[in-house]
């Protein structure tokens, strides 16, 4: 079952994600320039016909990959009616969603823009995209696979054309944990816990992972592989929930590991430090997306057969599960003058094969639209001599059958993910509680939520 | 100038007389230059650290000392890959950057001197209420006003042109400020008289006389304007969507965003940043001397 179903709830889109317009940019629209006459509720919007056979049309992507220009040639070669203009712009919450709000709002909105799954919702709350099951997007829905798809889907109306995501992966040195003793990748928590001991035990210097202290989508992907739903819309509200006992099984793991200093915290993730531990193996791990292995492979390329990769460590025996960390969609502002030819593109674009092999060599995009398109793509050569002849294509398509399909995001994402790094990083600092930390962040995200004029509740 | 002379030798000895005060002003002396040459490296060393940086390849500015060189110096490796990446779309960010902030100054400077003349020299009703205006202006930070302008400029169609970032960079609230203050102090009035009594137009005055007696605020004018522009972000960002008509700033964050898909963007983006302070270097370094001749001026007069 490929297929999108509306969420059980039966409420009202208007209800959920549509309130308080005075208070948001698209109610300045309306003062300011008049101009929000093509930004109501998408449903309400009447339907965009299809341009006339004979008529020439150039479609606008805003992205921020510089070369989705040379990808979309492919199709400007084929389609002289339906030209693509890329045009970069800064990372989403680099400026990139900050210029689509405006854009909106002055209605200079480009045709197509790429925008990253936890961030639909946020867009939905400002009516900021067109509904793309209005323009034929439904049709296509089996050839992505589920878990992507439904990512842009929320109450019923379906909002982005799925491009690119990251499995949630384990990327190890080899070399270094035959070094410290260990066997492999660690199948249960249980065993990274005592791999971690091992490492830091082992005496020379370095330890199993950096902690990535405050990074909320980090966070979002383990608890997502525990099994947790921090949002949920039910009964016409949202339900906010960062203390189930898969979110607080996942902090009080970490936690218990920071407090025994088996984890590097001096090296931050991306920083300088970090890269070097990479490189020289005193920072022994990354759980990180699937596109880590471009940042892996960049930071030392001379070096192959010292890493590998692997699902992530398991909670129990049971059922195994996967996370995510990243991923973006191709969406249709609202008010964008051709969305059906939007439509046509963007399916194109995610799920022609020719398309996704450029993308991976143009633009270097994470885990493609579907297992099939991966499997096919130029990325797949079989055993890879950088992961030690791995290979490394079929064992991230393992691991994504295994990626749950029901995580929603929040409507306010980008401060959520503020309050989440506020919290932990002052928990980690002062040595106070994560669990606490969660319930902080859940409480800040619900009156986000409120203030926003959205009902809500915590669900714990 | 005879009281001025007898002024300092009057206060020369004045200050010599209580025990150790010559002590105590070289001691002050020192603990200035000691700020100052803190204040120096606070500013210059990621400046350096830029330039060293550029030097190196990918795997070394991760894994060498930051402020030492690498292993391979690949200083020009790197600074061909960054004006030929992309189909050298940073040559293009170069020029803009360089349109924005000359063009964008020099225009500036010229409306702020008018004004600033006009508001010293031309007695007239509203003029304390037109400056204070201005002044109000100064408070108000360029970042608030982008939004507003983006709206506006997109109604009459200039959103997303060279006109969308040129437009609101001509004003410079502070620089008419400057002007008025240095115009006051530094063009007088007799001067004036006489030019106009010898039949110039008031046009005539402004450009042939006002203008240069007032040269030195112009230049700090100029610099703080050009500076300003160069490092603009916010208004680009809001205003434009096409590429070929980013400046420097806007060019580079884009690079910066896809580094975590490429890690070789890190190289582009350290040796970009480098290049893009060499422009600034060359103007403060040409434009100083007469820029500190007129802030001396300025405080003398004053």
């Amino acid at each position: 079952m490929k297929v999108p179903i509306p969420r059980p709830g039966g409420m009202s889109r208007r209800g959920l994600l549509r309130a308080g317009l005075t208070a948001s940019a698209l109610g300045s629209a309306a003062a300011l320039g008049g101009c929000a006459a093509t930004v109501g509720p998408a449903g309400d919007r009447p339907l965009v016909p299809p341009k006339d056979p004979d008529e020439n049309i150039t479609l606008t992507y805003w992205t921020w990959w510089p070369g989705l220009q040379a990808v979309a040639d492919i199709w400007n070669a084929e389609h002289p009616d339906i030209q693509v203009r890329a045009v970069t712009i800064p990372g989403g919450l680099d400026g990139g969603y900050a210029k689509m709000f405006n854009s909106l709002v002055a209605g200079n909105q480009p045709d197509l823009a790429q925008v990253e799954f936890f961030q639909i919702p946020s867009f939905l709350l400002e009516n900021g995209l067109e509904d793309l099951g209005r323009y034929g997007a439904l049709e296509y829905a089996d050839r992505y696979d589920e878990w992507q798809w439904l990512q842009a889907s929320y109450v019923g109306g379906h909002y982005g054309i799925p491009v690119d995501s990251g499995p949630l992966m384990y990327f190890y040195r080899a070399d270094k944990y035959e070094e410290w003793g260990l066997d492999g990748a660690p199948a249960t928590w249980e065993e990274y816990a005592e791999a971690a001991r091992r490492v830091a035990a082992a005496g020379d210097g370095a330890l199993i992972e950096s902690f990535p202290v405050g990074d909320a989508d980090w966070l979002a992907g383990m608890c997502m592989q525990a099994g947790a739903r921090w949002f949920s819309t039910e009964g016409g509200e949202w339900s906010v929930n960062f203390v189930d006992d898969a979110s607080v099984r996942v902090a009080e793991f970490w936690e218990g590991l920071v407090r025994e200093g088996v984890l590097n915290l001096t090296h931050a993730v991306w920083s300088t430090g970090w890269f070097q531990g990479l490189q020289q193996g005193t920072i022994g791990t990354w759980t990180v997306g699937s596109w880590g292995d471009a940042i892996i492979r960049g930071n030392d390329p001379d070096n192959p057969g010292r890493w590998k990769v692997s699902g992530m460590p398991q909670w129990d025996g049971g059922q195994r599960r996967e996370g995510t960390w990243g991923g973006s969609a191709s969406a249709v502002l609202s008010g964008a003058p051709h969305p059906h030819e939007a439509v046509l593109f963007a399916n194109w674009l995610s799920t022609d094969q020719r398309a996704v092999d450029a993308m991976i060599t143009e633009c270097g995009i994470g885990w493609a639209a579907s297992e099939e398109l991966n499997e096919n793509s130029v990325r797949n050569q079989g055993p890879d001599p950088y992961f030690s002849e791995q290979n490394y294509t079929s064992i991230i398509a393992e691991a994504t059958e295994h990626i749950p399909t029901d995580w929603e995001w929040g409507p306010t994402l980008s401060s959520t993910k503020d309050h989440i790094g506020d919290a932990f990083r002052s928990a980690v600092a002062e040595g106070t509680s994560f669990v606490d930390a969660l319930a902080v962040a859940q409480e800040n995200t619900v009156n986000d939520i409120r203030d926003k004029g959205l009902s809500v509740r915590s669900a714990s | 100038m005879t009281t001025t002379d007898v002024k300092k030798g009057d206060a020369a000895p004045a200050r010599r007389r209580p025990g150790g005060a010559t002590g105590a002003s070289t001691r002050s002396r020192i603990l200035v230059t000691a700020i100052l040459a803190v204040a120096a490296v606070y500013f210059l060393v990621p400046v350096y650290w830029v330039f060293v940086a550029a030097t190196k390849t990918t795997s070394d500015l991760f894994d060498s000392f930051g402020f030492g060189l690498g292993e391979e110096f690949v200083l020009f490796t790197n600074i061909s890959e960054v004006l030929t990446y992309n189909g050298g779309i940073f040559w293009r960010w170069t020029l803009n950057s360089l349109l924005y902030s000359v063009l964008g100054a020099l225009l500036a400077t010229l409306l702020a001197a008018a004004a600033g003349y006009a508001l010293a020299k031309y007695d007239f009703r509203g003029r304390e209420l037109v400056f204070g205006l201005v002044l109000g202006g100064v408070l108000v930070p360029a970042a608030a006003t982008a939004l507003p302008l983006y709206l506006l400029f997109s109604q009459i169609g200039l959103a997303n042109t060279y006109w969308a970032v040129l437009l609101p960079s001509l004003i410079s609230p502070f620089g008419l400020y400057l002007c008025r203050i240095y115009a006051d102090a530094s063009v007088p009035d007799s001067v004036i008289e006489s030019a106009r009594l010898e039949g110039a137009g008031e046009g005539r005055v402004f450009f042939t006389l006002g203008l240069r007696m007032m040269a030195p605020a112009l230049v700090t004018v100029f610099l703080f304007q050009m500076v300003g522009i160069w490092n603009n972000y916010f208004l680009p960002l809001v205003m434009l969507a096409d590429e070929g008509l980013y400046p420097i700033t806007l060019g580079l964050v884009t690079w910066q965003s896809y580094q975590g898909r490429d890690i070789e963007m890190y190289m582009r983006v350290v040796t970009g940043s480098m290049l893009s302070v060499i422009p600034l270097i060359i103007a403060i370094v040409v434009l100083q001397r007469y820029w500190r001749g007129g802030m001396t001026a300025g405080a003398v007069k004053g």
